[in-house]
Protein backbone atom coordinates (compact mmCIF):
# COMPACT_ATOMS: atom_id res chain seq x y z
CA UNK A 1 0.00 0.00 0.00
CA UNK A 2 1.59 2.94 -1.33
CA UNK A 3 1.17 6.18 1.23
CA UNK A 4 1.43 9.94 0.27
CA UNK A 5 0.32 13.05 1.06
CA UNK A 6 0.88 14.52 -2.47
CA UNK A 7 -2.03 15.14 -4.17
CA UNK A 8 -1.08 11.88 -6.31
CA UNK A 9 1.69 9.59 -6.56
CA UNK A 10 4.66 10.85 -8.24
CA UNK A 11 5.16 9.37 -11.85
CA UNK A 12 2.23 7.33 -11.48
CA UNK A 13 -1.49 8.09 -12.71
CA UNK A 14 -4.49 7.58 -10.88
CA UNK A 15 -7.08 5.45 -12.55
CA UNK A 16 -9.91 5.04 -9.59
CA UNK A 17 -10.63 6.23 -6.54
CA UNK A 18 -12.93 5.34 -3.88
CA UNK A 19 -13.68 7.98 -1.78
CA UNK A 20 -12.35 8.62 2.17
CA UNK A 21 -10.60 6.25 3.99
CA UNK A 22 -10.22 7.09 7.76
CA UNK A 23 -8.35 4.96 10.66
CA UNK A 24 -8.58 6.03 14.29
CA UNK A 25 -7.41 4.79 17.67
CA UNK A 26 -7.42 5.55 21.17
CA UNK A 27 -4.65 4.78 23.42
CA UNK A 28 -4.39 5.06 27.08
CA UNK A 29 -1.64 4.75 28.90
CA UNK A 30 -0.86 2.55 31.76
CA UNK A 31 0.22 3.88 35.45
CA UNK A 32 3.33 3.11 35.33
CA UNK A 33 4.25 5.47 32.33
CA UNK A 34 2.01 8.00 34.65
CA UNK A 35 4.00 7.74 37.96
CA UNK A 36 7.14 8.05 35.53
CA UNK A 37 5.55 11.06 33.84
CA UNK A 38 4.60 12.54 37.91
CA UNK A 39 8.36 12.66 38.56
CA UNK A 40 9.72 13.23 35.13
CA UNK A 41 7.91 16.51 35.13
CA UNK A 42 9.74 17.39 38.05
CA UNK A 43 12.95 17.27 35.73
CA UNK A 44 11.83 17.90 32.92
CA UNK A 45 13.19 16.60 29.31
CA UNK A 46 11.81 14.10 27.16
CA UNK A 47 8.42 11.70 28.26
CA UNK A 48 10.05 8.75 26.28
CA UNK A 49 6.96 6.76 27.32
CA UNK A 50 4.00 9.32 25.98
CA UNK A 51 6.52 9.90 22.49
CA UNK A 52 6.41 5.73 21.90
CA UNK A 53 2.61 5.75 23.38
CA UNK A 54 1.90 8.25 20.73
CA UNK A 55 3.71 6.89 17.90
CA UNK A 56 2.04 3.35 18.32
CA UNK A 57 -1.18 4.86 18.17
CA UNK A 58 -0.41 6.89 15.05
CA UNK A 59 1.23 3.35 13.52
CA UNK A 60 -2.19 1.57 14.65
CA UNK A 61 -4.11 4.24 13.20
CA UNK A 62 -2.18 4.08 9.81
CA UNK A 63 -2.62 0.43 9.90
CA UNK A 64 -6.53 0.53 9.90
CA UNK A 65 -7.61 3.05 7.28
CA UNK A 66 -4.87 0.97 4.93
CA UNK A 67 -7.47 -2.08 6.47
CA UNK A 68 -10.28 -0.15 4.91
CA UNK A 69 -8.75 0.79 1.92
CA UNK A 70 -7.22 -2.63 0.78
CA UNK A 71 -10.95 -4.31 1.75
CA UNK A 72 -11.92 -1.58 -1.27
CA UNK A 73 -9.00 -2.78 -3.47
CA UNK A 74 -7.02 0.44 -3.58
CA UNK A 75 -3.35 0.30 -3.73
CA UNK A 76 -2.42 3.82 -2.82
CA UNK A 77 -3.66 6.54 -0.37
CA UNK A 78 -3.26 10.13 -1.39
CA UNK A 79 -3.30 13.13 0.64
CA UNK A 80 -3.35 11.73 4.35
CA UNK A 81 -3.80 14.06 7.11
CA UNK A 82 -2.99 13.33 10.87
CA UNK A 83 -5.05 14.76 13.13
CA UNK A 84 -4.22 14.25 17.15
CA UNK A 85 -7.38 15.24 19.74
CA UNK A 86 -7.62 14.71 23.33
CA UNK A 87 -11.06 13.47 23.96
CA UNK A 88 -10.42 11.44 27.20
CA UNK A 89 -7.97 12.17 30.53
CA UNK A 90 -4.88 10.43 29.74
CA UNK A 91 -5.26 9.39 26.64
CA UNK A 92 -4.79 10.40 23.15
CA UNK A 93 -6.65 10.39 19.93
CA UNK A 94 -4.79 9.50 16.49
CA UNK A 95 -6.90 9.88 13.36
CA UNK A 96 -5.79 9.50 9.65
CA UNK A 97 -7.58 10.09 7.28
CA UNK A 98 -6.73 9.76 2.97
CA UNK A 99 -8.48 9.40 -0.10
CA UNK A 100 -8.31 5.74 -1.18
CA UNK A 101 -6.96 5.25 -4.91
CA UNK A 102 -5.89 2.60 -7.26
CA UNK A 103 -2.81 4.00 -9.25
CA UNK A 104 -1.30 2.11 -12.37
CA UNK A 105 1.56 -0.28 -12.37
CA UNK B 1 -9.94 9.04 -13.12
CA UNK B 2 -13.17 7.28 -12.44
CA UNK B 3 -15.04 6.75 -9.20
CA UNK B 4 -16.10 3.23 -8.29
CA UNK B 5 -17.99 3.95 -4.65
CA UNK B 6 -17.38 1.05 -2.17
CA UNK B 7 -18.72 0.71 1.59
CA UNK B 8 -15.47 0.19 3.94
CA UNK B 9 -16.68 -2.95 6.22
CA UNK B 10 -17.57 -2.36 9.71
CA UNK B 11 -15.30 -2.97 12.90
CA UNK B 12 -12.36 -1.95 11.78
CA UNK B 13 -12.12 1.12 13.79
CA UNK B 14 -14.43 -0.07 16.04
CA UNK B 15 -14.28 -3.16 18.56
CA UNK B 16 -17.29 -5.94 18.25
CA UNK B 17 -16.01 -6.82 21.97
CA UNK B 18 -18.42 -6.39 24.53
CA UNK B 19 -17.75 -3.58 26.75
CA UNK B 20 -19.81 -5.39 30.08
CA UNK B 21 -17.40 -8.19 29.56
CA UNK B 22 -13.98 -5.42 29.18
CA UNK B 23 -15.98 -3.67 32.43
CA UNK B 24 -15.97 -7.24 34.65
CA UNK B 25 -12.58 -7.56 33.52
CA UNK B 26 -11.13 -4.50 34.39
CA UNK B 27 -12.75 -3.67 37.26
CA UNK B 28 -11.72 -7.46 38.77
CA UNK B 29 -8.23 -6.68 38.28
CA UNK B 30 -8.65 -3.16 39.86
CA UNK B 31 -10.14 -4.38 42.92
CA UNK B 32 -7.54 -7.54 43.53
CA UNK B 33 -4.84 -5.48 43.16
CA UNK B 34 -6.24 -2.90 45.48
CA UNK B 35 -7.02 -5.22 47.79
CA UNK B 36 -3.73 -7.13 47.47
CA UNK B 37 -1.88 -3.91 48.38
CA UNK B 38 -3.97 -2.85 50.86
CA UNK B 39 -3.21 -6.46 52.60
CA UNK B 40 0.49 -6.04 52.29
CA UNK B 41 0.45 -2.84 53.70
CA UNK B 42 -1.67 -3.71 56.55
CA UNK B 43 1.06 -6.80 57.25
CA UNK B 44 3.90 -4.09 56.81
CA UNK B 45 2.60 -1.15 59.13
CA UNK B 46 1.76 -3.57 61.80
CA UNK B 47 5.26 -4.65 61.81
CA UNK B 48 7.26 -1.38 61.61
CA UNK B 49 4.53 0.19 64.38
CA UNK B 50 6.59 -1.87 67.03
CA UNK B 51 9.17 0.20 66.56
CA UNK B 52 7.43 3.74 67.72
CA UNK B 53 7.76 3.26 71.32
CA UNK B 54 4.78 4.27 73.48
CA UNK B 55 6.44 7.83 75.35
CA UNK B 56 6.41 9.08 71.61
CA UNK B 57 2.67 7.47 70.94
CA UNK B 58 1.90 9.20 74.61
CA UNK B 59 3.49 12.47 73.37
CA UNK B 60 1.91 12.72 69.68
CA UNK B 61 -1.44 12.57 70.60
CA UNK B 62 -1.96 13.57 74.16
CA UNK B 63 0.11 16.92 73.94
CA UNK B 64 -0.08 17.48 70.53
CA UNK B 65 -4.38 16.73 70.56
CA UNK B 66 -5.33 17.80 73.66
CA UNK B 67 -9.08 16.98 73.26
CA UNK B 68 -7.91 13.87 73.31
CA UNK B 69 -6.64 13.65 77.24
CA UNK B 70 -8.78 15.94 78.62
CA UNK B 71 -10.85 15.40 81.42
CA UNK B 72 -14.72 15.85 81.39
CA UNK B 73 -15.80 19.67 80.54
CA UNK B 74 -19.33 17.84 82.07
CA UNK B 75 -19.46 18.55 85.95
CA UNK B 76 -21.57 15.48 86.95
CA UNK B 77 -19.32 13.32 85.11
CA UNK B 78 -16.59 13.72 86.80
CA UNK B 79 -16.98 11.98 89.77
CA UNK B 80 -17.83 9.35 87.27
CA UNK B 81 -14.50 9.86 85.36
CA UNK B 82 -12.49 9.62 88.05
CA UNK B 83 -13.88 6.24 89.57
CA UNK B 84 -13.54 4.71 86.65
CA UNK B 85 -9.68 5.79 86.15
CA UNK B 86 -9.16 4.06 89.91
CA UNK B 87 -10.83 0.83 88.54
CA UNK B 88 -8.55 1.31 85.50
CA UNK B 89 -5.46 1.86 87.89
CA UNK B 90 -6.05 -1.39 90.30
CA UNK B 91 -6.45 -3.68 87.12
CA UNK B 92 -2.97 -2.08 85.94
CA UNK B 93 -1.35 -2.94 89.45
CA UNK B 94 -2.91 -6.69 88.97
CA UNK B 95 -1.69 -7.29 85.57
CA UNK B 96 1.61 -5.78 86.81
CA UNK B 97 1.51 -3.19 83.50
CA UNK B 98 4.10 -0.61 83.48
CA UNK B 99 4.58 0.63 79.95
CA UNK B 100 1.11 2.47 79.34
CA UNK B 101 -0.22 5.46 81.10
CA UNK B 102 -3.95 5.18 81.41
CA UNK B 103 -6.65 7.64 80.82
CA UNK B 104 -10.40 6.88 80.64
CA UNK B 105 -13.30 9.56 79.17
CA UNK B 106 -16.31 9.05 79.75
CA UNK B 107 -18.69 10.11 76.12
CA UNK B 108 -22.86 10.98 76.40
CA UNK B 109 -23.58 9.02 73.78
CA UNK B 110 -26.67 6.15 73.99
CA UNK B 111 -25.22 3.07 72.32
CA UNK B 112 -23.73 1.19 74.93
CA UNK B 113 -19.84 1.21 73.57
CA UNK B 114 -16.31 1.44 74.60
CA UNK B 115 -13.39 2.80 72.54
CA UNK B 116 -9.68 2.28 72.70
CA UNK B 117 -7.45 5.18 71.23
CA UNK B 118 -4.18 6.21 70.76
CA UNK B 119 -1.98 7.82 73.54
CA UNK B 120 -3.43 5.37 76.58
CA UNK B 121 -6.68 6.59 76.11
CA UNK B 122 -10.14 4.54 76.72
CA UNK B 123 -13.53 5.96 75.99
CA UNK B 124 -16.56 4.85 77.42
CA UNK B 125 -19.84 5.40 76.71
CA UNK B 126 -23.13 6.75 79.29
CA UNK B 127 -24.88 4.05 77.33
CA UNK B 128 -22.58 1.01 78.51
CA UNK B 129 -22.63 2.73 81.79
CA UNK B 130 -26.32 2.11 82.07
CA UNK B 131 -26.07 -1.29 80.69
CA UNK B 132 -24.16 -2.78 83.17
CA UNK B 133 -24.74 -4.13 86.38
CA UNK B 134 -21.51 -5.16 87.91
CA UNK B 135 -18.41 -3.76 88.47
CA UNK B 136 -16.55 -7.66 87.06
CA UNK B 137 -18.83 -6.58 83.75
CA UNK B 138 -17.21 -2.79 83.64
CA UNK B 139 -13.84 -3.75 84.48
CA UNK B 140 -13.67 -6.38 81.87
CA UNK B 141 -14.77 -3.46 78.94
CA UNK B 142 -11.82 -1.47 80.33
CA UNK B 143 -9.79 -4.94 80.52
CA UNK B 144 -10.70 -5.67 76.95
CA UNK B 145 -9.39 -2.05 76.13
CA UNK B 146 -6.41 -2.54 78.06
CA UNK B 147 -5.53 -5.24 75.61
CA UNK B 148 -5.90 -2.76 72.45
CA UNK B 149 -3.38 -0.92 74.02
CA UNK B 150 -0.71 -3.45 75.16
CA UNK B 151 -1.31 -4.89 71.79
CA UNK B 152 -0.59 -1.48 69.90
CA UNK B 153 -3.66 -1.39 68.26
CA UNK B 154 -5.10 1.76 67.99
CA UNK B 155 -1.77 3.21 66.97
CA UNK B 156 -1.51 0.60 64.48
CA UNK B 157 -5.26 1.47 62.88
CA UNK B 158 -3.52 5.22 62.41
CA UNK B 159 -0.54 3.93 60.62
CA UNK B 160 -2.55 2.02 57.91
CA UNK B 161 -4.23 4.78 57.23
CA UNK B 162 -1.79 6.72 56.89
CA UNK B 163 0.31 4.59 54.82
CA UNK B 164 -2.88 4.30 52.22
CA UNK B 165 -3.38 7.54 52.18
CA UNK B 166 -0.10 8.72 51.30
CA UNK B 167 -0.56 5.64 48.58
CA UNK B 168 -3.13 6.96 47.33
CA UNK B 169 -2.70 10.19 46.74
CA UNK B 170 0.73 10.10 45.21
CA UNK B 171 0.44 7.17 42.99
CA UNK B 172 -2.96 6.97 41.85
CA UNK B 173 -3.31 10.70 42.46
CA UNK B 174 -1.59 11.66 39.30
CA UNK B 175 -3.92 11.69 36.53
CA UNK B 176 -6.63 9.84 38.08
CA UNK B 177 -10.16 9.98 38.94
CA UNK B 178 -12.19 10.33 41.35
CA UNK B 179 -13.92 7.11 41.80
CA UNK B 180 -10.87 5.50 43.40
CA UNK B 181 -10.14 7.91 45.61
CA UNK B 182 -13.39 8.13 46.95
CA UNK B 183 -13.09 3.94 47.08
CA UNK B 184 -9.87 4.45 49.14
CA UNK B 185 -10.93 7.33 50.82
CA UNK B 186 -14.30 4.82 52.74
CA UNK B 187 -11.65 1.76 53.34
CA UNK B 188 -9.21 3.69 55.07
CA UNK B 189 -11.96 5.04 57.16
CA UNK B 190 -13.13 1.52 57.67
CA UNK B 191 -9.56 0.50 58.57
CA UNK B 192 -8.81 3.38 60.61
CA UNK B 193 -12.17 2.96 63.08
CA UNK B 194 -12.17 -1.01 63.12
CA UNK B 195 -9.35 -3.05 65.05
CA UNK B 196 -9.48 -6.66 63.55
CA UNK B 197 -11.16 -9.90 64.79
CA UNK B 198 -8.29 -11.43 66.42
CA UNK B 199 -7.31 -8.20 67.76
CA UNK B 200 -10.81 -8.45 69.47
CA UNK B 201 -10.20 -11.97 70.49
CA UNK B 202 -7.10 -11.14 71.71
CA UNK B 203 -8.12 -8.07 74.01
CA UNK B 204 -10.90 -10.57 74.98
CA UNK B 205 -8.25 -12.95 76.76
CA UNK B 206 -6.21 -10.17 78.00
CA UNK B 207 -8.91 -8.66 79.80
CA UNK B 208 -10.39 -12.02 81.15
CA UNK B 209 -6.71 -11.91 82.42
CA UNK B 210 -7.05 -8.83 84.18
CA UNK B 211 -9.94 -9.36 85.88
CA UNK B 212 -8.96 -12.81 86.83
CA UNK B 213 -5.66 -11.12 88.83
CA UNK B 214 -7.75 -8.44 90.27
CA UNK B 215 -10.85 -10.17 91.68
CA UNK B 216 -10.01 -13.71 91.97
CA UNK B 217 -12.23 -15.21 89.16
CA UNK B 218 -13.66 -14.19 85.86
CA UNK B 219 -17.53 -14.57 86.59
CA UNK B 220 -19.14 -11.18 84.67
CA UNK B 221 -16.96 -11.44 82.19
CA UNK B 222 -19.45 -11.82 79.40
CA UNK B 223 -22.22 -9.31 81.14
CA UNK B 224 -21.56 -6.65 78.67
CA UNK B 225 -22.33 -9.28 76.13
CA UNK B 226 -25.09 -10.81 77.26
CA UNK B 227 -26.72 -7.41 77.90
CA UNK B 228 -26.22 -6.64 74.32
CA UNK B 229 -27.52 -10.12 73.19
CA UNK B 230 -30.70 -9.75 74.86
CA UNK B 231 -32.29 -5.87 74.86
CA UNK B 232 -34.57 -4.63 73.02
CA UNK B 233 -32.40 -2.56 71.12
CA UNK B 234 -30.03 -5.95 70.49
CA UNK B 235 -29.99 -5.63 66.63
CA UNK B 236 -29.24 -1.81 66.95
CA UNK B 237 -26.69 -1.75 69.59
CA UNK B 238 -24.90 -5.03 68.26
CA UNK B 239 -24.28 -3.21 64.78
CA UNK B 240 -22.04 -0.85 66.17
CA UNK B 241 -20.22 -3.92 66.95
CA UNK B 242 -20.75 -6.73 64.72
CA UNK B 243 -18.99 -4.67 61.77
CA UNK B 244 -15.70 -6.14 62.83
CA UNK B 245 -16.09 -7.98 65.97
CA UNK B 246 -16.13 -11.89 66.54
CA UNK B 247 -20.07 -12.82 66.94
CA UNK B 248 -21.54 -12.25 70.64
CA UNK B 249 -22.34 -15.80 71.14
CA UNK B 250 -18.51 -16.79 70.54
CA UNK B 251 -17.37 -14.11 72.58
CA UNK B 252 -19.71 -15.14 75.57
CA UNK B 253 -18.49 -18.95 75.02
CA UNK B 254 -15.02 -18.10 75.36
CA UNK B 255 -15.52 -15.83 78.62
CA UNK B 256 -17.88 -17.70 80.31
CA UNK B 257 -16.02 -20.24 82.90
CA UNK B 258 -18.85 -22.29 84.44
CA UNK B 259 -16.54 -22.77 87.60
CA UNK B 260 -17.31 -19.32 88.59
CA UNK B 261 -20.69 -19.35 88.49
CA UNK B 262 -20.99 -19.22 92.75
CA UNK B 263 -18.49 -16.40 92.79
CA UNK B 264 -20.31 -13.40 93.86
CA UNK B 265 -19.67 -10.18 91.95
CA UNK B 266 -19.31 -6.75 93.22
CA UNK B 267 -22.00 -4.42 92.53
CA UNK B 268 -21.57 -0.58 90.75
CA UNK B 269 -21.45 2.37 93.06
CA UNK B 270 -25.12 4.28 93.03
CA UNK B 271 -23.32 7.65 91.44
CA UNK B 272 -22.53 5.54 88.37
CA UNK B 273 -26.38 5.21 87.86
CA UNK B 274 -27.16 8.13 86.09
CA UNK B 275 -30.77 9.45 85.46
CA UNK B 276 -32.75 10.43 82.47
CA UNK B 277 -29.85 12.38 80.60
CA UNK B 278 -28.01 10.67 78.05
CA UNK C 1 -22.53 5.70 50.65
CA UNK C 2 -25.10 8.02 48.77
CA UNK C 3 -22.52 9.00 45.98
CA UNK C 4 -21.30 5.53 45.24
CA UNK C 5 -25.26 4.47 44.75
CA UNK C 6 -26.15 7.92 42.37
CA UNK C 7 -22.32 6.44 40.70
CA UNK C 8 -24.15 3.21 40.34
CA UNK C 9 -27.11 4.42 39.21
CA UNK C 10 -25.35 6.78 36.59
CA UNK C 11 -23.40 3.76 35.07
CA UNK C 12 -26.23 1.76 35.03
CA UNK C 13 -28.20 4.11 33.04
CA UNK C 14 -25.19 4.93 30.51
CA UNK C 15 -25.24 2.07 29.36
CA UNK C 16 -28.27 0.83 28.43
CA UNK C 17 -29.07 4.10 26.89
CA UNK C 18 -25.73 4.63 25.67
CA UNK C 19 -25.57 0.72 24.36
CA UNK C 20 -29.10 1.33 22.83
CA UNK C 21 -28.65 4.84 20.95
CA UNK C 22 -25.17 3.66 19.82
CA UNK C 23 -27.03 0.54 17.87
CA UNK C 24 -29.32 3.32 16.86
CA UNK C 25 -27.38 5.44 15.22
CA UNK C 26 -24.91 3.18 13.62
CA UNK C 27 -27.97 1.93 12.20
CA UNK C 28 -28.61 4.61 10.56
CA UNK C 29 -25.68 5.86 9.90
CA UNK C 30 -24.36 2.66 8.02
CA UNK C 31 -28.06 3.10 6.02
CA UNK C 32 -27.69 7.45 5.13
CA UNK C 33 -24.02 6.07 4.06
CA UNK C 34 -24.99 3.17 1.25
CA UNK C 35 -27.61 5.96 -0.31
CA UNK C 36 -24.87 8.76 -0.44
CA UNK C 37 -22.07 6.77 -1.63
CA UNK C 38 -22.88 7.51 -5.06
CA UNK C 39 -21.32 11.39 -3.94
CA UNK C 40 -17.64 11.01 -3.24
CA UNK C 41 -15.57 12.63 -0.18
CA UNK C 42 -12.12 13.13 -1.10
CA UNK C 43 -9.21 14.53 0.52
CA UNK C 44 -7.32 15.49 -3.12
CA UNK C 45 -7.51 19.09 -3.84
CA UNK C 46 -8.71 18.93 -7.64
CA UNK C 47 -11.03 16.66 -9.40
CA UNK C 48 -9.54 15.73 -12.64
CA UNK C 49 -12.95 14.46 -14.11
CA UNK C 50 -14.80 17.80 -12.92
CA UNK C 51 -12.39 21.10 -14.09
CA UNK C 52 -14.54 23.07 -15.73
CA UNK C 53 -17.96 24.11 -15.86
CA UNK C 54 -17.91 23.83 -12.10
CA UNK C 55 -18.62 25.77 -8.95
CA UNK C 56 -16.64 25.13 -6.09
CA UNK C 57 -18.90 25.84 -2.92
CA UNK C 58 -17.92 25.41 1.11
CA UNK C 59 -19.91 22.64 2.73
CA UNK C 60 -19.82 21.34 6.29
CA UNK C 61 -21.20 19.02 8.76
CA UNK C 62 -20.53 18.95 12.37
CA UNK C 63 -22.13 17.10 15.21
CA UNK C 64 -21.43 16.86 19.36
CA UNK C 65 -21.99 13.49 20.53
CA UNK C 66 -21.77 13.25 24.64
CA UNK C 67 -19.87 10.28 26.86
CA UNK C 68 -22.06 8.73 29.02
CA UNK C 69 -20.63 8.05 32.61
CA UNK C 70 -20.56 4.60 31.73
CA UNK C 71 -17.43 4.77 28.80
CA UNK C 72 -16.31 7.27 31.16
CA UNK C 73 -15.38 4.79 33.75
CA UNK C 74 -14.54 2.12 31.98
CA UNK C 75 -12.23 4.85 29.98
CA UNK C 76 -10.66 5.46 33.74
CA UNK C 77 -10.39 1.53 34.55
CA UNK C 78 -8.32 1.52 31.18
CA UNK C 79 -5.94 4.54 32.45
CA UNK C 80 -4.80 2.03 34.78
CA UNK C 81 -4.00 -0.59 32.63
CA UNK C 82 -2.99 0.81 29.43
CA UNK C 83 -4.35 -0.29 25.89
CA UNK C 84 -7.11 0.49 23.27
CA UNK C 85 -9.80 2.59 25.00
CA UNK C 86 -12.76 1.02 23.05
CA UNK C 87 -15.40 2.55 24.74
CA UNK C 88 -14.37 5.70 22.95
CA UNK C 89 -13.43 3.94 19.80
CA UNK C 90 -17.30 3.33 18.83
CA UNK C 91 -17.62 7.13 20.00
CA UNK C 92 -15.78 8.87 17.66
CA UNK C 93 -16.42 6.91 14.85
CA UNK C 94 -19.97 7.78 14.95
CA UNK C 95 -19.13 10.95 15.52
CA UNK C 96 -16.77 11.10 12.41
CA UNK C 97 -19.36 9.12 10.46
CA UNK C 98 -21.83 11.41 10.99
CA UNK C 99 -20.36 14.83 10.24
CA UNK C 100 -19.19 13.15 7.24
CA UNK C 101 -22.72 12.59 6.35
CA UNK C 102 -23.94 15.75 7.42
CA UNK C 103 -21.59 17.79 4.85
CA UNK C 104 -22.60 15.36 2.31
CA UNK C 105 -26.30 15.41 2.93
CA UNK C 106 -25.35 19.55 2.40
CA UNK C 107 -23.50 18.84 -0.48
CA UNK C 108 -26.23 16.76 -2.07
CA UNK C 109 -28.91 19.24 -1.54
CA UNK C 110 -27.28 22.10 -3.69
CA UNK C 111 -26.69 19.71 -6.51
CA UNK C 112 -22.73 18.83 -5.80
CA UNK C 113 -21.11 15.84 -7.70
CA UNK C 114 -18.02 15.77 -5.41
CA UNK C 115 -16.78 17.33 -1.78
CA UNK C 116 -12.74 17.60 -2.48
CA UNK C 117 -10.40 19.19 -0.30
CA UNK C 118 -12.16 17.76 3.03
CA UNK C 119 -10.89 18.23 6.48
CA UNK C 120 -12.16 16.69 9.24
CA UNK C 121 -11.54 18.50 12.87
CA UNK C 122 -12.20 17.12 16.35
CA UNK C 123 -12.44 18.52 19.50
CA UNK C 124 -13.20 17.79 23.11
CA UNK C 125 -15.46 20.12 25.27
CA UNK C 126 -15.89 19.55 28.61
CA UNK C 127 -16.77 21.82 31.56
CA UNK C 128 -13.97 20.96 33.84
CA UNK C 129 -12.09 18.29 32.59
CA UNK C 130 -11.57 16.53 35.95
CA UNK C 131 -15.43 17.60 37.17
CA UNK C 132 -16.99 16.31 39.34
CA UNK C 133 -19.53 14.21 37.28
CA UNK C 134 -19.08 16.42 34.44
CA UNK C 135 -18.40 14.39 31.30
CA UNK C 136 -17.29 16.30 27.97
CA UNK C 137 -18.66 15.96 24.93
CA UNK C 138 -17.26 15.34 21.34
CA UNK C 139 -17.14 17.64 18.43
CA UNK C 140 -16.46 16.66 15.15
CA UNK C 141 -16.72 19.15 12.18
CA UNK C 142 -16.13 18.29 8.60
CA UNK C 143 -16.19 20.65 5.80
CA UNK C 144 -14.96 20.94 1.93
CA UNK C 145 -15.29 22.15 -0.98
CA UNK C 146 -18.12 20.96 -3.02
CA UNK C 147 -17.96 20.87 -6.52
CA UNK C 148 -21.40 21.45 -8.50
CA UNK C 149 -21.93 21.25 -11.84
CA UNK C 150 -22.47 24.95 -13.84
CA UNK C 151 -25.92 24.27 -14.96
CA UNK C 152 -27.27 23.12 -11.62
CA UNK C 153 -25.25 25.91 -10.08
CA UNK C 154 -27.39 28.24 -12.10
CA UNK C 155 -30.95 27.04 -11.18
CA UNK C 156 -30.38 27.56 -7.88
CA UNK C 157 -29.22 30.71 -7.80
Amino acid sequence: MILTNLENVPDRKIIEHYGLVQGNTIRAKHIGRDIFAGIKNIFGGELRGYTELLSESREEATQRMIEQANSMGANAIVNIRYSTSSVAQGAAELYAYGTAVRVEE
Amino acid sequence: MKYTPKQAPEGINTSTEHPLKELVLLLGSTLAIILGLIYFVIISTDYLVKYIPVSVENEIFNNKFTNFSAPSAIQELQKQEEYLNDLVESLQVAGEIESHKFKVHIIVNQAPNAFAYPGGNIGVTTGLLKLLDSENGLAMVLGHEIGHHLARDPIKGIGRGVIIGIFVYTVLGIGSDEWIQGLIGELTMASLMSFSRDQERAADQIGKNLIFQHYGHTRGASEFFEKINSTENKFIDSINYLNSHPSTEERILSLKNSMDDNKELKPLPDFLVLDSRS
Amino acid sequence: MIELSIFLLLLVVGYIFGHWGEKKHFRSIIKRELEMLHVPVVTLKSYPPLTRDVDGVLVSGNVVVSIDHFKKFLASLRNLFGGRVTSYETLLDRARREAILRMKSSAIEKGAEVVINTRIETASISKNSAGNGNVGSVEVVAYGTALIPKSIYKEQN
